[in-house]
């Protein structure tokens, strides 16, 4: 058994029944782990004619070959589930030390099916795996219910939910180790309702591997290139990732009050310079990571980690928020209750313009720091409007009469970056399987920071290729799993070298994009069996409509529909976003199709 | 004069957020910049060249390193310059 351990987990809740069967490696060659392998799992587990908050849909936990070898940030894992938010195929990973004690317990994949009559928490301990009673633990916040269940850095790891999740909040995170989430789609409601509060993992296991030799002279290799970058090596350890702050700002892509503006007066007041010179404690680490990207800051109410630029910029610039101190406290917060932080900050933006415009009656309005906390605590409650943001900004704003003002695609809430200012960030997220997301590849590096090479970023013709490249490499990294960070100083390549290391078997740099490739049109075909077409390939009217009022991004909108032609083309989709047969057998995803796709086709 | 703002550790370096510096063209610019502030050099040059991971963005458009440095500046301009940085 080299890099997989060969074994599915599989718990029924509603029987509780466990049990333990092996993985099928063909399966595994093919989709490798993480993302991929749990894409392939839902395929064939969760179908068209479940509800994402019944007990037929599943939580599929995977981790991936390289999952605690110790290879440079080889501490991921995923969560695979049909989203309550958006319907779509979801996936969500996160780092941390969860993931190397779930691979070190033995398990490639956990499946959790099924609804516990009562409120549990399953424990797994190498062999053993027990389903204890929760009810004292229901209600609690993340922090609590971590400590309570003996969170232990190296040795014993809880993910869990938090108030969000338990009632059934269709942006809820599932946390791990107390701070950090599986975050995006909803996961966290999914887990809800299915009365699980939390999973506890301790694990002995070491992951075999096939080729010692090669395999520690390529930990060697990654560690000198981690090194010499510095990104790596300086950017991320000393500032985070919130240092973007003032740089989107400055070219005129920071999506600011609910995307009416693309600039933030504020900017510089919530950047990362400000963050490190007056809130941060120290930065920290994943479980093998050397990067150290990871912030603890501390204001005079709350300590803890982050906040990301992500989650900054969502409680700041797109609620007009400049208050750095009150976001860092919502950050604690919404952790603890358990929210996706992208979709809570996006969707109290929509409720302050919704109400700034007349459409609901309430107190919110842009800038309105003080609101923060009540109303994530409301939100997570389900307390008087609360109730209605619970349910994401598209429910939200189409219950108050107004859809247009969410800014979601697919139903996911958008991150940060105003694509108006990024045309080829526009096609990527109105691609994007899951909804609006930045990790599904990014086009940060290529149309602003001129890595590898500067493209012009308003330009529109040519975007598609560099996107699907940024896309099925993304997929790729998301299966094997490991930290994009790394592959801002590590070459695919290295990837391929240390996958082939690990399990004995030959993957090509092409093999491993090409993975990435397939799970891309996998995730495709899910949505397409959900029902979801091309019109979905799209995003907000605002940002296809409006023109950017601010800075150089000033007069542009999204020109969106060339880009999208090209970019089925170059897929080797049909003009209507569904892939051709050829293309389905050049993936080995031949028969993985509808009788309604094909009339289509 | 053209504005110049500096981010992340360059404010560290510098000592300042912002500063105002004769150059009439980018390039021109840097050179001053060094020559103020000799320590620039080992978080914006490589062997004698800008390195590839600094960002310059010229009133809110960033700059392409290779083709850009000869772009003409003035009183009415704004340089940001960002050494490495990275996020998500």
């Amino acid at each position: 058994m080299n890099g997989w351990s060969e074994k599915i987990l599989d718990i029924d809740l509603t029987t509780g029944s466990i049990k333990t069967y092996p993985l099928d490696m063909e399966m595994a060659r093919l989709y490798v782990g993480g993302r991929g392998l749990g894409t392939r799992l839902l395929w064939d587990l969760v179908g068209p004619q479940v509800d994402a908050l019944s007990p037929e849909n599943l939580l599929i936990f995977t981790n991936g070959p390289l999952t605690g070898t110790g290879y440079q940030t080889s501490n991921r894992f995923s969560v695979s589930t049909k989203s309550p938010l958006t319907g779509t195929v979801l996936d969500a990973n996160s780092g941390g030390f969860w993931g190397m004690q779930f691979k070190k317990a033995g398990y490639d994949v956990l499946i959790v099916r099924g609804k516990a009559e009562k409120p549990v928490y399953i424990e797994i301990k190498q062999e053993q795996v027990r389903l204890h009673d929760a009810m004292e633990l229901w209600g609690m916040r993340v922090n609590a219910v971590t400590q309570k269940l003996g969170q232990e850095k190296n040795h014993r790891n809880v993910l869990c939910i938090g108030p969000a999740g338990e009632n059934l909040s269709r942006i809820a995170a599932i946390m791990n180790d107390g701070q950090r989430a599986l975050a995006r789609g909803g996961p966290g409601a999914v887990m809800g309702s299915k009365n699980l509060k939390a999973i506890v993992i301790e694990g002995r296991e070491k992951t075999g591997i096939a080729d010692q030799e090669k395999y520690k002279f390529l930990v060697y290799e990654t560690r000198k290139m981690l090194a010499a970058n510095p990104l790596t090596s300086q950017a991320l350890p000393e500032f985070g990732t919130v240092v973007m702050m003032n740089l989107v700002n400055n070219i005129g892509a920071l999506s600011t009050c609910n995307f009416l503006h693309n600039q933030f007066e504020g900017a510089e007041d919530i950047s990362g310079e400000t963050l490190t010179e007056k809130y941060l404690v120290k930065n920290d680490a994943c479980w093998a990571c050397p990067i150290r990207c990871t912030r603890i800051s501390k204001t005079d109410k709350v300590e803890g980690e982050g906040p990301e630029f992500q989650t900054t910029w969502a409680f700041g610039a797109q609620c007009g928020i400049a208050d750095l101190e009150a976001i860092i406290e919502a950050n604690c917060l919404a952790n603890d209750l358990g929210f996706d932080t992208i979709s809570a900050g996006n969707t109290i933006g929509c409720a302050m313009e919704l109400s700034e415009k007349g459409f609901i009656d309430s107190d919110l309005r842009f800038g309105r720091a003080d609101l923060l906390v009540r109303t994530l605590e409301d939100m997570a409650y389900r307390r008087e409007l609360g109730a209605d943001m619970a349910e994401g900004s598209l429910r939200l704003a189409t219950k108050y009469g107004a859809p247009e003002l969410s800014m979601t695609v697919k139903g996911l809430e958008m991150p940060a970056y105003d694509p108006r200012g990024m045309q080829g960030q526009g096609l990527l997220l109105a691609t994007s399987n899951r909804g609006a997301c930045h990790m599904r590849g990014n086009m940060l590096g290529l149309e602003v920071l001129g890595l590898p090479k500067m493209i012009d970023r308003f330009q529109v013709q040519g975007k598609s290729s560099y996107v699907i490249l940024n896309q099925n490499s993304s997929a790729a990294i998301d299966s094997l799993v490991l930290c994009k960070f790394t592959s801002m100083a590590v070459a695919d390549e290295y990837f391929a070298r240390v996958l082939s290391a690990v399990t004995g078997i030959k993957y090509t740099t092409g093999d491993l994009i090409r993975v990435g490739e397939r799970v891309w049109n996998l995730e495709r075909l899910y949505n397409l069996r959900e029902g979801f077409t091309n019109k979905e390939d799209t995003l907000p009217l605002r940002l296809l409509n409006e023109p950017a009022p601010d800075g150089a991004t000033r007069g542009w909108v999204v020109h969106l529909e060339p880009m999208l032609i090209e970019y089925y083309r170059a897929r080797g989709w049909n003009e209507l976003g569904i892939p051709t047969i050829q293309k389905l057998v050049e993936l080995d995803l031949d028969g993985m199709q509808t009788g309604e796709m094909e009339k289509k086709r | 004069m053209p504005l110049i703002k500096f981010h992340a550790n360059l404010r560290k370096i510098t000592g300042l957020k912002e500063m105002t510096i004769q150059g009439a063209s980018i390039c021109a610019v840097l050179e001053r910049l060094v020559k103020e502030f000799p320590e620039l050099q080992r978080y914006l040059l490589e062997d004698g060249q800008l390195h590839p991971h600094v960002l310059l963005v010229l009133n809110g458009q960033p700059l392409d390193l290779e083709n850009d440095l000869d772009t003409p500046v003035s009183g009415q301009d704004a340089l940001a310059i960002f050494p490495p940085i990275a996020g998500g």
